[in-house]
């Protein structure tokens, strides 16, 4: 096998020149420029305006108190039968979802009393806690209607929601929820699975937490230590991969909810 | 003012008439014209088949035959582009050659870019009662980024109908010995290209390019379809002695 | 001309396959058009201060990104593997597909592998991944939805980004029907639902999940992939072991560089602002994290890039590969992917393979290109494959790879036409010459018709024009004495 040292010799060598110990920094001759509306108010309605394009629904909220509540009306009122809710070894996506629905355990949706509103409308809540099995956790993951997740951040000029394995970092300022600046919240209690496999995702965003474009994102996730998996989702799972005839809801969830607080 | 023509291989051998219309729209917009000695083709074809010293000798030519020329008008866009585009390209960076190739470019012309941007013509009082869709070739389009002037020359043309083209972009599949090479492609293209013509109702296809009306105009005449091709000068001299007699 | 090669074999049943032919079209032509929308809007976004650039500066940072990377590619490497270590990933290099797929192999064999999963990815494509596995006895499942309709198929990617672009409803529907067992509606709807809970299941059991990347992040060794389904996703959230085959050009400098590419790759690929997913893994699964696999593997692969570095070819290697030159390709659109028998097919397919494979077999792929431009145009990175397939035809010239008559013929025109009195004295007579092949019209015009040899191509779709009785030169002299007279 090549090793390491040989390869890049050969790389350094076409080049025409000793391989060099590390890389001179990228400055790009212009600076990226600063765009976009920088009002909470403007960027939340960017956001929306953007994500409903895209097929996403958009809960505006204006308490605390009405999160629960949302997510339970929007639990009761997805849609039954859609290719989106078809389960493994249910090949014909006409079969039952069970009642449960997962949720991040986080400190980004702790203060709303999920569960209890959950439970009080027949829902059967279930996160993962520290010391349990990974694997049966993504097992009931997999059978769950809905995942519920807190965003980290959202890009108002695509519709995007951001979310990490474990809380991002480099926030400016203190902004709530956002983990600490070195990015070392606890990633316990979230999990990739739960906005991926349910059907149906649900997820909380503040307003504050909208930036318009996504370099101003990447300067932020420059700034601390990157967590495992950082995704931008922006709209339910698509593809045209047949007649180039748009589906939604292929393997990720063929439902976005956005509660925005 | 004095031009000089460069008529290019294609015209001089199947399209001497376009020749003459080009020199004779230039003269009667007071423009003198002359016509250089030593200037055979402009090197394209070597160039596009990899004989890269071929094209640079047909260069080399073509710069020698118009080296004192202050504009040269070509009636074709691919001509024209390939001079501008691709001749600083064969001669190596800061060479003596190189500047030659650039500084003839900038003096090369397309016939219609030349009427239009450097004589400020677009009416040149022509009646010519047709139903027409102007084909842009790519090197035109692309390199020389002339798309704007031939549409304006021939929407000043009285009883023209010119009419809008979908996907005017798309090559017609000429390509130079491309057509040759790889004939059962291209002829792929002509009839993709002469059938959205067709169906727009034009009976007149009107281009800057020989090579492409060559190309559609032999798919056509072998299909046996209700529709002539012109090169926009011989359109617009044309129309000029109609509207004059 | 002399017997078919293979490739004008392949060209010649693409031609005579009008279903197929229909359907890349289609799909094509929706591409291109929803790719020019998209840009458009970008270019009024940009006017009013809400987009970073309109395509052309968006374009002139990317070339700008990738410019740098590739002058310095050893350095970056060095620092992207520096850094997927310190993240707990293991790196891996292959200098050939041989040696790649040795190593996904010994990976699997470690840990007793036997079922992977495999996201979108071109340069899995590029090194035969899925052939080397089955031929050890894996299973190895594709899971973006293309991709798994070619790969029950039995076929390639036609298209770089849309792997079944000439397949039909019914022919997918055939397909899963096929698997299932029984008769499947001919719906999207019905097809995509099959898919999803069939690959649903491969994905939860599967032992490895293999991607490719769009980008590596060398300042932080992230890798990152752009999917709509979420194949991309799902393979490296779900399986144990993740394992990323990555051709060596896809770094980029900084996280903040991803701005200007993210910007670019989904408008040029499907017309989109941005893809469903944008997935960025930075090593394997953190201690208490309840998913994503454990071990996550890079393998970095030059598989003949190293040779197009410091040529005049190495902007080709800042490809992002998303498709766009295919779908404003006026030869793709009449030939779709597979006539052109290369993994990578289209414009960049026709410059890339001979770089990466030598010309032995792909120096005919040269021939499928008009020199239109318009790939050039349409690219994000602003490549100029027009130009390369020239420089690429001009080496193989140099070899001898031609037509020898192709070559006679050109050679001849060269020597007559250099020469300004050969090239009158063969112009004046050239009507002579054709005299056995002149044709006359009603309107008593001629053309010509059947000619021989090389010409043949011509003639058998196309009449030709008859060459003038007196060309221009000689109509000059004409009109100078008529100026004259005046």
């Amino acid at each position: 096998m090549t090793t390491e040292q040989d390869f890049l010799a050969r790389v350094a060598e076409k080049l025409g020149r000793s391989p060099e110990s590390a890389p001179p920094p990228f400055r790009p001759s212009e600076p990226l420029p600063a765009i976009g509306p920088r009002g909470k108010d403007a960027l939340a309605d960017r956001f929306q305006m953007e994500l409903e394009k895209i097929n996403g629904v958009v809960h505006r909220v204006n308490d605390a108190s009405e999160v629960a509540p949302t997510i339970v009306r929007i639990l009761n009122e997805a849609p039954a039968a859609d290719p989106g809710k078809s389960r493994a070894g249910d090949q014909d996506g006409a079969g039952t979802v069970g009642r449960t629905v997962v949720r991040w355990a986080d400190p980004l949706l702790d203060e709303f009393d999920i569960d209890r509103a959950l439970e009080q409308a027949g829902w059967q809540p279930v996160a993962f806690r520290q010391g349990d099995d990974g694997r049966a956790f993504v097992a009931r993951v997999e059978q769950a209607h809905a995942g519920i997740v807190g965003c980290d951040a959202a890009i108002a000029e695509t519709g995007t929601i951001v979310l990490g394995s474990s809380p991002l970092g480099g926030a400016e300022g203190n902004g709530r929820g956002s983990g600490d600046a070195r990015g070392n919240g606890s990633a316990g209690g979230r999990g990739r699975t739960v906005s991926l496999l349910p059907p149906v995702l649900i997820a909380l965003l503040r307003k504050e937490q909208i930036v318009f474009d996504s370099a101003q994102l990447f300067r932020r996730l420059a700034r601390a230590p990157m967590p495992s998996q950082v995704i931008f989702k922006s709209g339910p799972s698509r593809s045209s991969d047949i007649e180039n005839d748009l589906t939604i809801g292929v393997h990720g969830p063929g439902a976005l909810h956005v509660i925005l607080l | 003012m004095k031009v000089s023509l460069f008529i290019t291989c294609l015209a001089d051998h199947f399209a001497p008439q376009v020749g003459e219309a080009v020199y004779r729209l230039l003269r009667r917009h007071g423009v003198e014209v002359d016509f250089p000695e030593g200037q055979t083709c402009c090197g394209q074809p070597s160039w596009n088949t990899g004989h890269l010293d071929d094209a640079r000798d047909f260069a080399r030519l073509y710069m020698k035959a118009f080296a004192k020329s202050e504009y040269i008008i070509q009636p074709s866009g691919s001509c024209a582009g390939h001079v501008r585009y691709f001749y600083p390209e064969m001669f190596p960076e800061g060479s003596r050659e190189r500047q030659e190739a650039i500084a003839i470019g900038r003096r090369t012309y397309e016939f219609t870019e030349f009427m239009v941007r450097v004589l400020g013509v677009k009416d040149v009082g022509a009646r010519f009662p047709g139903k027409a869709v102007f084909h842009n070739n790519c090197h035109m389009q692309r390199e020389l980024k002339v798309q704007e002037e031939p549409l304006e020359m021939l929407r000043c043309v009285r009883d023209l109908e010119l009419l809008e083209l979908p996907r005017p972009d798309l090559c017609c599949g000429f390509g130079g010995a491309f057509s040759i090479k790889q004939p059962e492609i291209s002829t792929a293209m002509a009839d993709d290209k002469v059938d959205a013509i067709a169906a727009t109702g034009a009976n007149l296809i009107v281009s800057s390019d020989l090579g492409c009306l060559m190309h559609q105009g032999g798919r056509i005449e072998k299909r046996g379809l209700p529709i002539r091709t012109l090169h926009i000068a011989e359109l617009l001299w044309e129309g000029v002695q109609q509207n004059v007699g | 001309m002399s017997a078919k090669t293979p490739f004008l074999e392949r060209v010649e049943k693409a031609l005579a396959d009008d279903h197929l032919r229909g359907a890349v079209r289609y799909t094509a032509e929706n591409l291109y058009l929803k790719r020019k929308a998209v840009m458009a809007d970008l270019d009024v976004l940009a006017e009013k201060g809400e987009a970073l650039g309109n395509f052309e500066e968006l374009r002139a940072r990317a070339q700008e990104i990738k410019r740098h990377t590739l002058a310095h590619l050893d350095a970056y490497l060095k620092q992207a593997a520096e850094q997927i270590r310190k993240n707990g990933g293991v790196v891996h290099w292959a200098k050939d597909a041989r040696e790649a797929n040795q190593i996904v192999l010994e990976i699997c064999k470690k840990r007793g592998a036997k079922k992977l999963i495999k996201s979108k990815s071109m340069v899995t494509e590029e090194i035969h991944l899925n052939q080397a596995l089955e031929a050890e006895g894996m299973e190895i499942v594709e899971s973006d939805l293309g991709e798994y309709i070619i790969q029950l198929a039995r076929e390639t990617p036609a298209h770089i980004v849309i792997p079944a672009i000439h397949k039909t409803r019914r022919q997918i529907a055939d397909l899963f029907g096929a698997v299932a067992g029984r008769e499947l509606a001919t719906d999207t709807k019905t097809l995509a639902g099959f898919a999803r809970a069939t690959l649903r299941q491969k994905f939860m059991t599967a032992d490895v999940g293999v991607t490719g990347a769009n980008f590596v992040v060398a300042e932080t060794g992230t890798l990152c992939l752009v999917t709509n389904e979420g194949n991309g996703r799902l393979t490296s959230s779900v399986p144990p072991c993740q394992i990323s085959v990555v051709g060596m050009e896809k770094l980029v400098p900084r996280l903040e560089d991803l701005a200007v590419m993210l910007n670019l790759l989904p408008r040029s690929a499907t017309g989109q602002k941005i893809t469903t997913y944008f997935n960025m893994i930075t090593g394997p699964r953190r201690p208490g994290e309840p998913d994503g696999p454990e071990e996550l593997h890079v393998i970095f692969l030059d598989n003949g890039r190293s040779n197009i570095l410091a040529t005049q070819y190495q902007e080709v290697l800042s490809c992002i590969r998303c498709g766009a030159c295919l779908n404003s390709c006026p030869v793709y659109r009449q030939l779709g992917g597979h006539a052109y028998g290369s993994i990578y097919p289209g414009p960049i397919g026709t410059v890339l393979t001979p770089l990466l494979q030598g010309f032995d077999q792909w120096d005919e792929l040269l021939q499928a290109c008009s020199l239109c431009g318009a790939c050039a145009e349409n690219c994000p990175l602003g490549i100029q494959l027009h130009k390369h397939i020239i420089r690429l035809r001009g080496e193989a010239v140099a070899q001898g790879r031609e037509h020898p008559l192709m070559r006679t013929a050109l050679k001849a025109v060269h020597f007559a036409w250099t020469r300004p009195g050969v090239y009158k004295f063969v112009a004046r007579s050239a009507h002579l010459g054709v005299k056995p092949f002149t044709r006359r019209r009603e309107d008593g015009s001629e053309y010509l018709d059947n000619l021989p040899s090389i010409a043949a191509g011509w003639t058998n779709s196309r009449t030709m024009p008859a060459p003038a009785r007196k060309p221009f030169h000689q109509r000059w002299a004409e009109l100078q004495r008529e100026e004259g007279a005046k």
